[in-house]
């Protein structure tokens, strides 16, 4: 059997003494869109920022093609791993060109200067987001969707293996919601690039994952694949509501309807 | 403005020149200044650049004002002469001496930076550095080597002993009069004075009186008010320095029971006499302060 | 485009040196000017005024402006700040107090070397323990700025308890070294200070793209193969070098570290290498131009400015100017 891209074995993490996740264990196979669901305060946010090495774990090991994150240069990483964040400090007015371009900074070195080649990549990653309009464009006129793209194309240019994404349709409007999950699954499909996400919206996860990992309190509730995790006695043990789970007519996913307090009983 | 004023004011006083050199008579034909540098005094200079007030007073004092190309912007020169402004005491314009071609900088150890001298000697121009003097031996002594270097020993001489005789005259005052008055030098509304080793210090003694201040910690210390009214001075001197001069006076008038404020002695006296240390300025400072206590 | 601007950065340079090697407080004629230009080795009024006077002030001020200006870049990236300057992080408090203890006690005696090296030593000390403080705090941003801040603080109290101690003409002498001047000896400071200013430039310059990183903010920086602490490590003591070095040649001259980074990011936008580059170049121009007009505007009255009062005025209407133009455009 492959190694799997992303290993993560037995993880408890925390911050100072407090236990946020314990024993999280699971793997993800290249080629694969994972998404971490669950509640607030669940640990998503957590669990992402030990997977994306902000914060060492307590215990168990995050393993990337087999080997330990916590022992791989912040550079070794990067060129394989991309994350995008949910926040960002703009207080500098790049452009959309030199943003894109700093993705290729873990592959130049110190003494080096941008080459052709990275130039080249940027531009393709660009495309590959529709963001090659708005090159001579300062980052900080960018609407929130336009922003999202064009973090992503910076993310692809660091030619990742894994792609990160910390909830990436957070204060999108649903037009640009589906546009970027759109733009995630079509680099999926052609890059073979495995994504991991962390997602708040059920539906997007339902609709656009391979598999799921639902947290419940800092563990793992359930995981497996969208139908197998999206079931409405999981949803109403972990998020304490009732909610009636249906088949999304076209897509066949599994779809969440949300039922008010007052109509809890019929 | 007026602090920076008073600054200036002090920094001109702080002049004069080192005694241990040898006797005018009995030198050879160099001298060394206060940095140890010899000096050959020939040939005489023709071309002399002052860095500080006193200094250029006492060059005319010399009848050697002929021989002054430059000046700082504090020196007052007699009506109707004109010299090149070279500065302040702290900054000098080095272009402007360059081009004045001095063949001697007088400048003093204590109120230039040494900093400029040594840029000066390393562009090649003579500068001689004189130390500062207080006491009446220092200043006479001071006054000797400059008049040496400029070749006026006689001058000098002659200059000296009348102002040895109005001293003796003072002396002679003072020895009638009876337990000696006390002075209060103000120099800043902050009642900044000067204590122990200064021009003004050495000057009230020599008339026969004492500073209250003498005993006070540094040079230039800060008194408070209360110690001036504890004190209780038979006279205030205040050097002439713009409009706080005025306002320093009415100050003490708030107090009518002072000494000096009942017997009218709170002095507005010219800024050059209190604080250039010229051997004129000393004797005709001392006149005027035992003639007011005497009177 | 971006080669053009430093094209012109460096012909404007240039140019400046040329005017204040040909202005002074003491006019020269052009004949007389050229002369001492193709015999530079000619003795003479003209040559003692041009090259042993106006020469080494003029690289003084090459090295001081260029050296402010990519510190104070750095400094801004570093810290997401666009009030960072040299000054920022403590240094100045620990220069001037070392500067007044030397003024006032005299421990030591070094010649024309007195003043600088107690500065550098000074600033030295307090960086030392900003950065003792910050390390305590992992490097964070708020961990730098408020030891940098608060040993600012200490250091000018204790400097003001030295001005109280000191004689008027001793707290003259401090004051004018705290506005920064270029005035005095330079001839012995422009052979030590090269060797911390040219090397720190190289390395800031080195460390471009991770400053562009790192003002993504230290989470993205990481992602970016950046590790924000150890940069801010590494670039804050190289920063201390340069602007200790500056403070040590000039004293406290304002205004070059903080305007002229500005200045030019509105110019050539916010990637760190370019900007560092444009950065020395017009700090260099800048503050050469500003050391002539201290050194003539009051000439006819035997009167030098320090130069820290001319960066400031004209510093600071140049970019009230540039902040109005460039209203909409304006990155901070």
């Amino acid at each position: 059997m492959n190694t799997p891209i992303l290993d993560v074995q037995n993880l408890t993490a925390g911050y100072g003494a407090k236990k946020v996740i314990q024993d999280v264990d699971f793997r993800v196979e290249q080629g694969r869109i994972a998404g971490i669901i669950g509640p607030n305060g669940a640990g998503k946010t957590t669990l992402f920022r030990v997977i994306t090495r902000l914060i060492k774990p307590m215990a168990g090991e995050v393993r990337y093609c087999g080997k330990d994150t916590a022992r791989m240069a912040a550079r070794e990483l990067a060129r394989a791993v991309a994350v995008l964040p949910q926040t960002l400090a703009l207080g500098f007015d790049f452009t959309v060109a030199d943003f894109v371009r700093m993705g290729r900074l873990p592959h130049i070195g110190r003494w080096q200067s941008l080459q052709e080649k990275d130039m080249e990549i940027a531009e393709e990653m660009m495309r590959n987001t529709e963001v090659n309009g708005l090159s001579n464009r300062g980052i900080t006129e960018l609407s929130g969707g336009e922003l999202q793209r064009v973090l992503l194309a910076q993310a692809l240019a660091q030619e990742p293996e894994l792609l990160l994404l910390d909830e990436p349709t957070s204060h999108l409007d649903i037009g640009h919601q589906v546009e970027i999950m759109d733009l995630v699954r079509k680099l999926n499909k052609e890059k073979n690039l495995t994504t991991i996400m962390v997602l708040h919206d059920l539906n997007l996860a339902g609709l656009y994952c391979d598999e799921l990992i639902l947290l419940s309190e800092g563990r793992i509730f359930a995981k497996g694949t969208p139908a197998e995790v999206l079931t409405y006695q999981n949803i109403e043990a972990v998020y304490k509501t009732v909610v009636v789970v249906k088949e999304n007519p076209i897509t066949k996913s599994p779809h969440i309807l949300l039922v008010p307090k007052d109509k809890w009983n019929r | 403005m007026k602090s920076i004023f008073f600054l200036l004011m002090i920094a001109g006083s702080l002049c004069g020149c080192g005694s241990d050199s040898p006797p005018a008579v009995t030198a050879g034909r160099s001298l060394t200044d206060s940095t140890g540098t010899a000096f050959s005094l020939e040939p005489l200079p023709s071309r002399i650049i002052s860095f500080a007030p006193y200094i250029t007073q006492n060059i005319y004092l010399l009848g050697a004002g002929d021989k002054l190309v430059g000046v700082t912007k504090f020196c007052k020169l007699p009506a109707g002469e004109k010299k090149q402004v070279i500065g302040d005491l702290l900054t000098q314009d080095i272009e402007r001496i360059i081009q004045l071609k001095p063949e001697l900088v007088l400048a003093t150890k204590e109120g230039n930076k040494p900093e400029v001298v040594n840029q000066l000697k390393g562009l090649g121009i003579r500068v001689f550095v004189l130390s500062e003097a207080n006491s009446w031996k220092d200043i006479r002594s001071g006054f000797m080597q400059m008049a040496e270097l400029l070749g006026k020993t006689a001058d000098a001489q002659k200059i000296l002993e009348q102002l040895e005789v109005r001293l003796s005259a003072v002396r002679e005052k003072n020895a009638l009069a009876g337990s000696p008055s006390k002075v209060f030098f103000q120099l800043s509304e902050q009642f900044h004075t000067a204590a122990k080793d200064t021009f003004a210090d050495e000057v009230i003694t020599q008339a026969g009186a004492v500073n209250i201040a003498h005993n006070a910690v540094g040079r230039w210390p800060m008194l408070s008010a209360e110690e001036v009214i504890a004190q209780d001075p038979d006279l205030i001197i205040i050097p002439l320095m713009g409009n706080i001069t005025e306002q320093a006076k009415a100050g003490w008038e708030k107090f009518p029971l002072l000494k000096a404020v009942k017997s009218n002695k709170i002095v507005i006296a010219d800024a050059d006499l209190c604080c250039l240390p010229t051997p004129e300025n000393f004797v005709g400072l001392t006149e005027l302060i035992s003639e007011i206590l005497h009177k | 485009m971006r080669k053009i601007i430093f094209l012109i950065l460096f012909v404007l340079l240039i140019i400046s040196a040329f005017i204040a090697l040909r202005f002074g407080s003491v006019g020269i004629e052009w004949r007389e000017f050229w002369h001492s230009f193709t015999h530079p080795s000619e003795q003479g009024t003209a040559h003692s005024i041009i090259w042993l006077t106006r020469f080494p002030r003029v690289l003084a001020a090459v090295l001081v402006g260029a050296g402010l200006a990519a510190a104070g870049c750095a400094l801004q990236g570093l810290l997401r700040n666009p009030l960072a300057e040299p000054y920022t992080l403590g240094i100045s408090g620990g220069a001037a107090l070392g500067a007044a203890v030397v003024t006032v006690f005299m421990p030591i005696h070094l010649g024309a070397w007195t003043t600088p090296v107690s500065a550098f030593f000074g600033a030295m000390v307090s960086v030392t323990l900003v950065y003792l403080i910050a390390g305590r705090r992992r490097f964070s941003v708020t961990g730098l700025i408020l030891a940098g801040v608060i040993l600012s603080f200490i250091f000018s109290s204790a400097v003001l308890l030295i001005l109280t101690l000191a004689s008027p003409l001793e707290t003259n002498s401090i004051l004018f070294w705290l506005i920064g001047s270029l005035s005095g000896d330079k001839v012995s400071i422009i052979k030590a200070i090269p060797f911390f200013i040219i090397p720190g430039i190289a390395i800031l310059y080195l460390f471009g793209r991770d400053l562009d990183a790192i003002a993504l903010g230290d989470e993205k920086a990481f992602h970016l193969g950046v590790e924000a602490i150890r940069v801010r490590q590494i670039l804050f003591v190289v920063t201390s070098m340069v602007a200790g070095a500056c403070i040590a040649a000039a004293g406290m001259v304002g205004f070059v570290g903080l305007i002229i980074p500005h200045a030019m990011r509105m110019m050539i936008g916010p990637g760190h290498k370019p900007l560092i580059i444009a950065s020395s170049l017009a700090g260099a121009a800048f503050l050469v131009l500003a050391d002539t007009v201290a050194r003539t505007v009051l000439s006819r009255h035997g009167q030098e400015l320090p130069v820290g009062v001319v960066t400031g005025i004209i510093g600071g209407m140049f970019f009230i100017i540039l902040l109005l133009k460039q209203r909409e455009k304006m990155s901070f």
